[in-house]
């Protein structure tokens, strides 16, 4: 097994030795994984240094993955809230596991998960509504009898799917008619 | 010397920004967040210079932009919220299944 490409750089730095050190006494996010802040050579960072971001990446990236993955894998055209989510937060909880910010925008999550979970309800409700009417065409077909122009009754499903899209019944559509003509 | 920046320079930034990439793999980062997390390597890194050094590895291939949904028009997105995620060859780069005399410090 090969080593990965940018070691090489490092440990060529290393083995010319550290210059100046820069003494800014900045740390970022990685440092505080390696517990201890380190000097900081003028020609790049040392091999520790290198090591210890690739590290924190490592971890951040399965966390991420873990995480969010579905949300990153699924297609674009079919999931469009959750890839948008996806992107929303993916900066604030890279930032947060990095160790660059210390609290994660709690109120933005929630309400980006709010919006995620009615999403998924509305589209749950959408499939069962097209699930529905492809079966019922489905047995239409199946039953091989053409529109003969004769009324036949409405099964007991559609009233179901009519009260699921529009919150009523067909009955309450047919009093209301019935109480119009008597009005008339 | 380019740009006041030695070879071995370039070449270590663009280096580990291709690790840093492969290390969130297949997860894409905003152009933004990504020198921010080399900043801790690189203090002295500059954002112009990061800019070409992204352009430069989206052309070369190893690199692919992303662009979200919320992006109205791709053209006039800032370059810092930009995403980008590693291609397939970028991986095999990082992986150091080919090889790259530019990117070899």
């Amino acid at each position: 097994m090969s080593r990965q490409r940018s070691e090489e750089p490092v440990e060529a730095q290393e083995a010319q030795g550290p210059t100046a050190a820069r003494g800014d006494g900045k740390s970022t996010g990685c440092e505080a994984h390696t517990g201890r802040e380190e000097k900081r050579s003028r020609r790049g960072p040392t091999l520790k240094q290198t090591q210890a971001h690739r590290a924190c990446l490592k971890l951040v990236g399965a966390v991420l993955n873990d995480a969010l993955g579905a949300l990153n894998q699924a297609p674009r055209e079919g999931d469009r809230v959750g890839q948008g989510a996806y992107y929303c937060v993916l900066c604030d909880l890279f930032d947060a596991l990095r160790g660059a910010v210390n609290a994660l925008p709690l109120a933005k999550i929630t309400r980006v998960s709010k919006i995620i979970a009615e999403q998924r309800r509305a589209e749950t409700a959408s499939r069962r509504v097209d699930l529905a009417v492809r079966l019922a065409a489905l047995a239409q077909k199946g039953k091989g009898a053409a529109y003969d122009g004769t009324l036949r009754p409405v099964p007991g499903y559609f009233d179901e799917m009519v009260r699921q899209i529009y919150g009523v019944g067909l009955d309450a559509g047919a009093a209301g008619d019935g109480e119009k003509l008597n009005d008339e | 010397m380019a740009n006041g920046r030695t070879a071995r320079e370039i070449k270590s930034i663009r280096n580990e920004a291709v690790v840093a990439l492969k290390m969130l793999y297949p997860t894409a980062l905003p152009a933004e967040q990504l020198m921010r997390s080399l900043l801790g390597l690189f203090p002295a890194l500059e954002w112009e210079y990061f800019r070409r050094d992204l352009a430069y590895l989206c052309e070369k291939g190893y690199l692919q932009r992303v662009v979200a949904e919320r992006e109205a028009d791709e053209r006039l997105t800032p370059w810092r919220q930009r995403w980008f995620r590693l291609t397939s060859r970028g991986v095999e780069l990082a992986d150091h299944l080919i090889d790259d005399p530019a990117m070899n410090p």
